[in-house]
């Protein structure tokens, strides 16, 4: 990132010119996402050198929903509402009669089925245009999406199917968060009580290092830092909504010792670990950083403790400095799947969650330095 | 310690100014001066921990620092210039100052090396004054039996790690430097003394960072008594208090507009 200096190399202007750099990255990544949109509907899950994009990704178009409504407040961008309309009037066409949405990229391959995971994360998008349009087609979806994951679930919080990769990871709090988003705006306590089942659920799980059993994708290999987030910021933002402290209580040990590590890489935070919090160097993974870096906002705003926003600041240096400058408009703005390219996390890909996790954290970051003032 | 007390002196680097005020200070005190064991800042684990913690400005700032290049041109007198010039010091580089003074002096690839260990043992001093030169880590404490003091540029144990003098600042805190002996924690051992840094209107960081270096050496260089006496109990609360790293750039602009902007403690 290249912040303004003086002609006399005088310091930049606080915070204006933080401000300027890191809007700057955020409006590169809305570009890049405007340009992600399919014809056929959504945003392509990922963007590839010489292949281009791919397609559409129901999922992460559900979740990319927010962001565009929020970068369109923020910058000022006319182009970003209409947008979101569309992908969620596009979600509405291909939600399933049962009131779920299907796995994998659309359109879907015969093996897809119903996905707990991403009929989650599209209630982000259908909350906040609710929430924003009362009076639309939005919250009659999301009600039937969130039936559909509260039929599914158990007494103990845990899923019967709908799983990724054949079993319930910790990072399902990050379909819990959405259903407290949901029931927050649609007054639905049934949503409420099943999210908060799921959230106990995953805190029996934390071992004593801090560290939280299955919230890698595998259980057997280190986790990515993107799932690693998933679930911690998951645990974190219920919280905020519920007000109740157990669950941001969990992130607190992980969260230290990941302060940590992103520290003494000057934010080049590592871009997976074990559970025993040992990394694998030999990779970034950005969107995992750019998700750390927004909970480590959501600490800061909490506790005050500068120290969080200290860690936001590096790692938003470190995804501005990793953005593709690429002159086609796929890799215009890109946010790569790892760095280096070839690293194992969406290996050769630009996936569209880290431009909007990354456009997330931007605007978050500019808020947190504004008020600082 | 024996009659006439003797210390090694660490460096970072060869124009330390903390480092060579106290060669040329201690003798005056009657304190003998045993070694300078000098870690050699262009080590490849050094110039990777720069990089991988500061990023390429820091190592360029470090190797600045290195080359005795001052980067900031100074607003006003510059503290530790000042200090120089009122005790009559001689600002030339640690090994030639060590060389005119017939102080054995070793330059090293860090202080755990087996060579610095080793110049440990074949000088033995009552103690070792830390002005700089790394994590210090087992085998040094072992072979100094503990006895490390150490300047550091904050409160403690509230303030632990990097850039402490700044992140008081930021915590509205007092700044101040804290003499403690270093044990195998970040900045965790047992504090010996702590000096005020008050800050004055319009100060920059460089300026503060600066007037903690003289405090730190005058804080040392009073605390040589405690070496050989049984170091005071660790505070009980030393790990409570989260460490602190270098700080970011949008917290560097911050922190110098908050000096600037008539800053005084709340």
């Amino acid at each position: 990132m290249e912040f303004e200096r003086d002609i006399a190399g005088a310091a930049p202007s606080f915070p204006e010119s933080f401000v300027k750099g890191y809007l700057g990255t955020a409006g590169h990544c809305l570009n890049w996402l405007l340009a992600s949109e399919r014809k056929s509907g959504g945003s392509a899950a990922h963007a590839t050198p010489f292949l281009g994009w791919s397609r559409a990704y129901p999922e992460t178009t559900g979740y990319i929903i927010p962001s565009l409504l929020d970068l369109g407040d923020r910058l000022h961008d006319a182009r970003a509402e209409p947008a979101a309309r569309r992908f969620g009037h596009w979600l509405l066409s291909i939600q399933d009669d049962e009131g779920y949405w299907r796995g994998g990229l659309y359109p879907y391959s015969s093996s897809s089925s119903s996905s707990v995971f991403n009929t989650g994360q599209i209630l982000f998008g259908l909350a906040r245009l609710a929430a924003r349009d009362p009076s639309g087609p939005w919250i009659d979806a999301a009600q039937r999406g969130s039936d559909w994951l509260i039929g599914g679930l158990d007494s103990c919080g845990i899923w019967t199917g709908g799983h990724y990769r054949g079993h319930q990871p910790a990072y399902y709090t990050h379909v819990a968060w959405p259903m407290l988003e949901y029931a927050a705006v649609a007054g639905d306590d049934k949503a409420a009580m099943a999210a908060g089942l799921v959230l106990d659920g995953v805190l029996d799980r934390c071992l004593a290092n801090g560290a939280i059993e299955g919230w890698g994708f595998d259980t057997e290999k280190p986790s990515f830092t993107h799932t690693i987030a998933y679930t911690l910021q998951g645990l974190l933002e219920s919280a905020k909504i519920t007000g109740h402290a157990r669950w941001r209580q969990a992130t607190l040990a992980p969260m230290e010792r990941l302060r940590r590590a992103g520290e003494l890489s000057g934010g080049r935070l590592p871009g997976s670990f074990d559970l025993d919090f040992r990394p694998d160097k030999s990779f970034e993974c950005p969107t995992g950083s750019a998700q750390i870096a927004l909970c480590c906002l959501r600490l800061y705003e909490q506790d005050g403790d500068l120290r969080w926003l200290n860690l936001a600041c590096k790692l938003a240096d470190r995804l501005g400095g990793v953005q593709t400058r690429g002159i086609s408009e796929a890799q215009r703005g890109a946010i790569p799947g790892s760095v280096p390219f070839w690293g194992p996390y969406m290996r050769f890909r630009s996936p569209n969650w880290a431009a909007k996790f990354t456009a997330d954290a931007m605007l978050q970051l500019c808020d947190a330095l504004e008020g600082l003032e | 310690m024996t009659a006439t007390p003797s210390v090694i002196v660490t460096a970072g680097y060869n124009y330390s100014p903390a480092a060579s005020a106290l060669i040329q200070l201690l003798p005056r005190d009657g304190v003998r001066v045993a070694g300078v064991l000098l870690v050699t800042p262009f080590a490849a684990s050094r110039v990777a921990q720069v990089l991988r913690a500061k990023g390429l400005d820091g190592l360029i700032a470090a190797a600045g620092k290195a080359f005795g290049v001052q980067r900031q041109p100074l607003t006003r007198r510059d503290p530790v210039e000042a200090f120089f010039e009122e005790n009559e010091l001689s600002t030339i580089r640690l090994d030639r100052l060590a060389r005119q003074n017939g102080v054995p002096f070793a330059r090293v690839s860090s202080l755990d090396s087996n060579a610095a260990t080793a110049f440990i043992d074949s000088v033995g001093a009552g103690g070792v004054l830390y002005c700089g030169g790394g994590i210090v880590r087992q085998p040094f404490l072992q072979h100094t039996r503990g006895m490390v003091l150490n300047a550091h540029a904050g409160p403690l144990p509230y303030v632990r790690g990097m850039n402490a003098a700044e992140w008081s600042v930021l915590f509205n805190l007092e700044p101040c430097t804290t003499i403690h002996f270093i044990d195998r924690g970040i900045d965790t051992g047992p504090t010996v003394t702590t000096i005020p840094v008050p800050i004055e209107a319009g100060e920059d960081v460089h300026r503060l960072r600066q007037k903690t270096v003289v405090a730190g050496i005058s804080g040392l260089r009073a605390a040589v008594r405690f070496l050989g006496t049984p170091p005071p109990p660790r505070s009980s609360d030393a790990l409570d208090h989260k460490q602190v790293f270098t700080l970011s750039r949008a917290m560097s602009a911050y922190l110098e507009k908050k000096l600037t902007s008539n800053y005084s403690l709340p």
